[in-house]
């Protein structure tokens, strides 16, 4: 499609004009929407652009052998850059849309949906984020934490160095964290663990950079 | 024009002394008052749940840190924080059964009284000192929530807020939270509104304009500096237990970090510094824009069928959020009231310029 200002122009003052029809449009078909508001532009950079290109990836490849039962899946992909208000928009207009599911991709924004899906009765993703405690399906039924959650992330370290070394007894383990409420999450799975397996004493540290962090991780 | 001042003849001080002189402005005002009154039946519940509501409470905590920064010249950058207090501090009372109604208060009471600790930093610095003093209660505040599990709600770092009820109503659902948040807002701006033309205003803008000269013509300015932080803070600390009550109803930590603050102040410099209607206009341009803005170039892209990246959609209407700040502080840098107030003042004497004032 050539883009020339004139055309650019039309085109958009059609789009604002009736918007009403594109709705129209797509809720005659059948279609299953997802609402994945994420941050691109503020903290969780560093993955979302990539988290959001493989889920489009997946969901085009769903759709185009046949969707599901014939729906086909729309994912309205936005951005509201951890920012609360934008993210209860962006929340709002997709319960107002009929979507059935959102992905915040965000601990904050995650965290601050949670009494809304629970009473809206919407799923909410929260992979690699979110409230560990949410894993309780009966407490939190509308809330997924598809992956690991920063207590089964601690857990599952410690089980590997157990398997790796038998015995932890008197071993020391260093966990360099972040300085944040999610950051300090596994803290208490940790403790509880390193009295469970008498691992000595386990050292804490706390780090208020976030640069030093990644030097660690890297 | 619509302005009309012809046939005004104030016979007593009251009458020359009174918020909207002109019939027209308490036309206008009352009709905002009535369309925000009827707002949940007008529009949609969408535009009153992620717009209206959000922008009632924006204000009002902008009114609150536009008296100390517009009325008293005293820079704080760490509204957020006094938010968080009023917002922790009333949720938890509460939770121990205190009625909703003193638990704004109290947490009022909480902001106000931790905020003139370190509003007493203006007593000694001015200007950027004293922005760097605010922001050390931001960060202070900030850890000793996040680090006091007793306060943060241990390590999940999120309280639930309980239902509670305001007058007998139980503050649930769409319309109770926005009418709550609408009568806060409003009794909080009649009361800027009448702090302009008492004393305190007037010792406040004293303060402001030179607090040397202010205390050399009789002001205190021990009293209404620290005064000003006291009235400022209780307004911030109301707001934040709205905003938790009403808004997030369920409260952590990390939304109350330095990005509200500076949001908050972003809010009274493009709005206008010491402008009621400033605030309110100011709130409406931070929080809006990077919505309406997004949604624009979404559906822009949707409808001509381009395939731009989603990063590229989510940076442009960044962009041009920042060059619409730039834009409006250039075109008028006293801010969106000015702008207003500008408009009124050509419509006030047209056609006949030569007398505009």
């Amino acid at each position: 499609m050539k883009l020339n200002r004139r055309s650019f122009l039309a085109a958009t003052a059609a789009t604002l004009t009736m918007p009403g029809t594109i709705d129209f449009a797509s809720a005659q078909e059948k279609v299953i929407r997802f609402a994945m508001p994420q941050d691109f532009t503020r903290v969780y950079t560093f993955v979302t652009a990539e988290y959001s290109q493989g889920q489009r990836d997946y969901i085009t490849l769903v759709n185009e052998r046949g969707g599901i039962n014939g729906y086909r899946i729309v994912a309205d992909v936005s951005d509201h850059g951890n920012d609360l208000p934008r993210a209860i928009e962006a929340y709002e207009k997709a319960k107002r849309e009929g979507a059935v599911l959102i992905d915040p991709l965000s601990t904050p924004v995650a965290r601050a949906l949670v009494p809304r899906v629970l009473e809206d009765k919407i799923s909410m993703v929260t992979a690699f984020s979110g409230r560990s405690d949410a894993a309780d399906g009966t407490a939190f039924p509308y809330v997924l934490p598809l992956s690991p959650n920063y207590w089964t992330q601690a857990g599952l370290l410690i089980d590997y160095f157990r398997q790796q070394d038998k015995d932890l007894k008197g071993k020391k383990i260093v966990f360099v964290h972040i300085d944040t409420p999610f950051g300090r999450e596994p803290l208490p799975i940790l403790q509880t663990l390193s009295q469970k397996l008498a691992a000595g004493s386990l050292i804490l540290y706390r780090d208020l950079d976030d640069r030093l962090t990644r030097r660690a991780r890297e | 024009m619509l302005y009309r001042r012809a046939g005004l003849r104030h016979t007593r001080y009251e009458d020359e002394r009174q918020l909207w002189p002109l019939p027209f402005d308490r036309g206008l005002v009352v009709l905002i008052l009535v369309l925000l009154v009827a707002a949940p039946l007008l529009v949609n519940r969408l535009y009153l749940v992620s717009y209206l509501l959000p922008w009632v409470i924006w204000s009002t905590a902008a009114l609150g840190l536009n008296l100390l920064m517009g009325g008293a010249g005293q820079i704080h950058l760490g509204y957020g924080a006094v938010m968080a207090m009023g917002a922790y501090g009333s949720v938890h009372l509460v939770r121990a059964g205190v009625p909703f109604e003193f638990a704004m208060i109290g947490g009022g009471l909480i902001s106000a009284c931790v905020g003139i600790v370190f509003g007493g930093a203006a007593l000694r610095v001015k200007g950027l000192y004293l922005a760097m003093a605010t922001l050390a209660m931001q960060y202070v505040v900030d850890f000793v929530i996040s680090h006091v599990p007793m306060i943060s709600g241990g390590t999940q770092a999120t309280i639930q807020v309980p239902a509670v009820r305001f007058l007998g109503i139980p503050v649930a659902g769409d319309f109770p939270t926005y009418y709550v948040a609408l009568i806060i807002c409003s009794t909080v701006t009649i009361f800027i509104l009448n702090v302009g033309r008492t004393s305190l205003g007037r010792a406040l803008a004293a303060v402001r304009e030179k607090d040397y000269a202010a205390e050399i013509i009789g002001v205190n300015t021990f009293k209404f500096k620290l005064l000003a932080f006291w009235i400022s803070s209780f307004i911030g600390g109301v707001a934040g237990s709205v905003f938790a009550v009403c808004y997030l109803r369920a409260i952590s930590p990390d939304q109350f970090h330095i990005e509200l603050s500076i949001q908050l102040v972003a809010m009274v410099i493009v709005g206008g510094l010491g402008s009621v209607l400033g605030s309110f206009f100011g709130a409406a341009l931070i929080l809006f824009a990077p919505i309406v803005l997004n949604n624009l170039i979404g559906s822009v892209a949707d409808g001509l069928g381009l395939s731009i990246s989603t990063d590229l959609r989510s940076h442009v209407p960044l962009m041009l959020y920042g060059a619409l700040i730039i834009g409006f502080l250039l075109w008028e840098p006293l801010g969106l009231a000015k702008i207003y107030n500008n408009l009124r003042n050509y419509f006030l004497v047209w056609p006949f310029r030569h007398a505009r004032r």
